[in-house]
């Protein structure tokens, strides 16, 4: 034990270079596939006809590639069509294009989780689409999308993991690069498990607090 | 004053006919009560009225202007003129009794804030609901809340309220509450469209009752008529199982 945090010491500056990278593309890949998600959520549910098709081929077909096949997708082959990006926003826009659709199906499902009362209340009192949604259906289709939304974040962040493959340097490829220099997998790849144990716990404990400031009375 | 009028309505589902050339008017200040067995067209003729349901034939008016789901800004327009009580109150839950009431005068209308809540105290109190303005609908009754409900229609300020059985959610013992408060509503001369199966508030409270059998208008009379002595056997049938003898 001594030895490993002895070990664990000298390794750890190298590893959290890592760590800035895996939360940088974290951080981008959420903002990326939240805001995408809602806009397909929104175009799933608004009724218009073709709207809510695109949406529903999209998720289909985005849902049924591997995300490590679309980060390849967007890292090897863009530059063929003219579009060529760095690894770290390559990594991105994939991971954020890759989560879209499970982000579109936990807002989707919250939205028709509301009863439909609520938006018959809501336009007998003469309001339009846009406003029942911002007034009545989001405040409350947001707390039952919280937790499912909270799970898919913490899979975004493991699976930021995938950049490694297109040579963003983040904790998962510092942490092999490491242990193929040094031998020491069982040192190495245990702070590296760590480190993304202690990334998600943030996430969780902000997760259950919105969730808490959230609640209603009863 | 004619202020709503159906003329020749027809409503289906596919094949399956749920109003059948339905004609009726509700003048300014009448109070209509809409009685008839369940699955006979009353909800939906109801929910015609201010576009919840569109309709496939004949003519719906509102202050001479046509219920049409499909010109947004005329059934929104007559959405803030003819409120609705739903039968499961249907009160926000992440607002409180206050909120609820203001959400349509501020957000719909443009009210003045402070003024509309003001007015939205005022009509809480008036549905004997003072003390639990900030309450959420959570915390309150089934009675309660149908009163927030009514409240909430009345902060419109509509030129008629329809209620879609709004006391058939309730517990026995509530029914008054929200009963007693339709009546003074009433008395004030409220226009009212009531599809009920509370017998002894039509008889006392509708100027006017319909009997609904299977999408087709059997009866329109004033309540002594239709219900006292009705002229159809259908009628007579259905209020010998639904009146105590």
């Amino acid at each position: 034990m001594l030895n490993f945090i002895s070990k664990a010491e000298l390794y750890l500056p190298v590893l959290m270079q890592g760590v800035y990278l895996t939360i940088l593309v974290t951080l981008g890949g959420f903002i990326l596939s939240t805001i995408l998600g809602m806009v397909l959520a929104f175009m799933r549910v608004s009724g218009i006809r073709p709207l809510s098709a695109i949406s529903r081929v999209y998720v289909i077909v985005v849902r049924g590639i591997p995300a490590l096949v679309t980060l390849f997708y967007i890292y090897f082959v863009f530059p063929d069509l003219g579009l060529s990006l760095t690894a770290v926003h390559a990594a991105i826009l994939g991971l954020g294009i890759a989560y879209s659709p499970y982000m579109a199906e936990v807002f989707r499902s919250g939205i028709e989780a509301i009863d439909n009362g609520q938006s018959e209340a809501a336009l007998s009192i003469g309001m339009g689409w846009g406003m029942v949604m911002r007034r009545v259906i989001l405040p409350q289709a947001i707390k039952v999308a919280l937790p499912p939304y909270g799970s898919t974040m913490i899979m975004v962040l493991k699976d930021s993991s995938l950049a490694s493959t297109i040579t963003v340097a983040d904790l998962s490829l510092q942490g092999k690069l490491l242990a193929s220099s040094t031998f020491e997998n069982t040192t190495i790849f245990t702070l590296v498990a760590l480190l993304y144990l202690a990334m998600s716990l943030p996430l969780t404990a902000f997760n259950g607090w919105l969730e808490k400031s959230l609640r209603q009375p009863r | 004053m004619t202020l709503i009028s159906l003329s020749n309505v027809r409503k289906s589902y596919g094949k399956h006919e749920v109003i059948r050339d339905v004609s009726t008017s509700v003048d300014k200040g009448e109070v209509l009560c809409l009685i008839g067995p369940s699955g006979s067209g009353k909800s939906t003729l109801l929910r015609c009225i201010n576009g919840l349901e569109d309709y496939q034939g004949g003519e719906i008016l509102v202050h001479g202007a046509r219920v049409d789901r499909k010109d947004r800004n005329g059934i929104r327009d007559i959405r803030t003129r003819v409120s609705m009580v739903f039968q499961r109150f249907n009160l926000f839950p992440h607002r409180t009794a206050l909120e609820n009431v203001a959400e349509g005068p501020i957000y719909v209308k443009g009210e003045p804030r402070a003024e509309a809540l003001e007015r939205s105290t005022e009509l809480l109190a008036r549905v004997g609901l003072a003390d639990k303005i900030d309450a959420h609908p959570g915390q309150l009754s089934g009675g309660q809340q149908q009163r927030v409900a009514i409240a909430r229609a009345l902060g419109m300020k509509p030129d008629a309220i329809l209620f879609d059985e709004p006391t058939s959610a309730l517990d026995p013992e509530l029914v008054g509450e929200v009963l007693g408060v339709m009546r003074s509503l009433a008395d004030e001369g409220m226009t009212m469209v009531v599809v009920t199966h509370e017998m002894g508030f039509a008889r006392d409270v509708a100027d006017r009752v319909i009997f609904l059998d299977g999408g087709v208008l059997l009866e329109d009379g004033p309540p002594e008529e239709v219900l006292v002595r009705p002229q159809n056997p259908r009628t007579q049938d259905f209020l010998r199982r639904i009146l105590p003898s």
